[in-house]
């Protein structure tokens, strides 16, 4: 058996049943990144602590324990999450030093489950980027074709699961940082719903637009990360209280009463026809099987880009001030206060990250505020109110959203990195949910092995606290389409 | 159209937002930088008068939690990476100094 195409719920039932332990697991895994020379997931290994964790759990299998669904399943965290004692650097040189100094909520509940970190895996710097090839250590490659990027930001998570170094993973999304490279690397790859998950402990780059996702090999996988990972907790005030049901228990027949809507104008922008084709392929699955589907209008899409690159970029030069070099990841020998924080992010930041940080303090500058930013919000909302339209009764009266992800499949490494509006303009479909907050996964077309054909995924975007409804509507297109295509 | 972005406003961004790069790298930020806000310019067309800009990402009211003294850091964590320490405490050089 190979351990590492298993499933999650067919790894627990093997693990359960002894058909290997949990510390075999780590061995396997671990030797395997460490001979991997090509698609290069992780930026850190954390050999000890995976090892002493799967001690633990094989001593509860042994003693007939009841286990989490995550116990044992190694699983790789993006590296702009916090674990503590572990080096945590969010793919930049201005903390190539730093430790974490405290466990992020989702790793929290990661290791209350016994779920096993493997390691932390590449990313754009600050999660600034499309391809992975902002990251200031290297690029990861697509296990699907190491001449292509695996998208990004959280290139190394996606890739990660792809390439079978982990079965599971976590990254952020901001604009489509988990599902642009789930599209590019034939993985599944949630946002949930801006609340649903803590943000405690991620290294912000967008605040009102970040949220941390998880990568799986297929949409139960995923839901069951999700389930894990969700909740409340004091320490995030924009996280939701209350509870609501698990996105992985499957629900055929509430499943198949879903409307879905098709927003006309994700398919009038210049998209790649093999995209195109595969995604409108998958649409016809479900309409094949009858479901109730509409055509709907998102007027404001187009425009999705350009706020982004106001309000993001306004965020990001806030968040970003924190790295001044005066409790740590100092670079300069500088005696003023003022002269280490400038050359301290000078020499610390790459130059996406300065173009970013320039960008933000521009458009929130005086003088230009309300032509910039404010316009930018005021856009936002509209699209936001997009959606509000397309899943009310009196409008739309859609219960979640079908469209394509990225308008091409995975590029060709250094293809997009000199010229930014290229690199920026991959993100137009997946912005627009993190606008309105709104959960999205992407998932495979099909199935895609490794060395065959380039992935394509399409993205399901469901109303705001919905999780359950696209993960079930995910699960339901891969029960229908397994082996089949 | 006028230039928005010009070599003086790039120079007062860079010590707006603290960050230096060498003289070198300035003509390639300039067009970047040009290229980005040009793009920004679709959004006039959009008719926003009557608009309530969007605040925030979060649908919910804030949640507020008691003021209350926490340890949640463990100090080799935190002191253990300051660049120069005292006991527990951060030394810091001087905030004021060379005419800042």
């Amino acid at each position: 058996m190979d351990i590492r195409t298993l499933t999650i719920k067919e790894f627990g039932k093997s693990l359960k049943n002894k058909k290997f332990s949990a510390e075999e697991v780590v061995d396997v895994y671990i030797k395997n990144a460490r001979e991997d020379e090509v698609t290069r997931p992780f930026i850190t290994l954390c050999d000890a602590s995976a090892r002493e964790e799967a001690r633990r759990v094989d001593e509860y299998v042994n003693k007939g324990a009841d286990i989490h669904p995550l116990a044992g399943v190694p699983l790789a965290i993006k590296d702009n999450i916090l674990i503590e004692g572990v080096r945590t650097t969010a793919g930049s040189k201005i903390l190539d030093s730093y430790v974490g100094s405290y466990d992020a909520t989702v790793v929290k509940k990661i290791k209350e489950a016994h779920g096993i970190i493997l390691g932390k895996t590449n990313l754009d710097e600050f999660a600034m980027g499309s391809s992975n090839e902002n990251s200031a250590f290297f690029s990861t490659k697509n296990p699907h074709d190491p001449t292509r990027v695996p998208g990004g930001s959280s290139g190394g998570s996606a890739a990660a699961v792809a390439g079978n170094f982990a079965l599971g993973s976590l990254g952020s999304d901001t604009g489509g940082s988990i599902r642009e490279p789930a599209s590019f690397c034939g993985v599944v790859g949630l946002k949930p719903t801006y609340g649903s998950v803590s943000r405690f402990g991620l290294i912000a780059l967008a605040s009102s637009l970040d949220q941390i996702g998880p990568f799986g090999k297929t949409v139960e996988d995923a839901a069951i990360i999700f389930d894990a990972i969700k909740g409340h907790d004091a320490h995030d005030a924009t996280s939701k209280r209350g509870e609501y049901a698990p996105a992985s228990l499957y629900d055929e027949d509430r499943v198949k009463t879903r409307t879905l809507g098709i927003p006309k104008e994700y398919f009038e922008e210049k998209m790649d026809k093999d995209v195109a084709r595969e995604v409108e392929g998958a649409i016809d699955v479900f309409r094949k099987k009858g479901f109730s589907i509409k055509e709907i209008s998102l007027p404001h899409t187009k425009y999705a880009v350009s706020v982004y690159y106001v309000i993001m970029t306004a965020e990001a030069s806030s968040n970003l001030a924190r790295f001044d070099g005066v409790r740590y990841g100092r670079n300069s020998e500088k005696n003023t206060l003022w002269d280490i924080y400038k050359e301290t992010r000078g020499r610390g930041f790459g130059d996406e990250v300065k173009r970013r940080v320039l960008l933000g303090t521009f458009v929130l500058s005086s003088g230009y505020y309300d032509a910039y930013y404010l316009k930018a919000q005021k856009v936002r909302k509209l699209i936001a109110d997009d959606f509000e339209n397309a899943f009310s009764e009196n409008g739309g009266g859609v219960d979640a959203i079908l469209a394509p992800v990225v308008p091409t499949k995975a590029f060709k490494v250094g293809e997009k990195i000199s010229d930014p509006i290229a690199m920026y303009l991959s993100d137009i479909f997946t912005i627009p949910a993190n606008f309105a907050g709104l959960p999205a996964v992407s998932l495979p077309v099909k199935k895609y092995p490794l060395g065959g054909e380039l992935p394509v995924g399409f993205q399901i975007i469901g109303k705001p606290f919905h999780e359950k409804d696209i993960m079930n509507l995910g699960m339901w297109y891969e029960r229908e389409t397994e082996g089949k295509k | 159209m006028e230039d928005i972005i010009t070599r003086e406003k790039l120079a007062h961004l860079k010590e707006l937002a603290k960050v230096h790069f060498p003289e070198g790298q300035e003509e390639k930020m300039l067009r970047d930088l040009e290229k980005v806000i040009d793009y920004f310019e679709e959004l006039k067309e959009v008719r926003t008068e009557t608009v309530t800009p969007a605040a925030g990402g979060s649908f919910n009211t804030n949640v507020f939690r008691d003021d209350s003294e926490k340890k949640e850091f463990s100090d080799a964590h935190t002191v253990g990476q300051f660049p120069e320490s005292h006991g527990d405490l951060l030394c810091m050089p001087p905030v004021f100094g060379n005419g800042e």
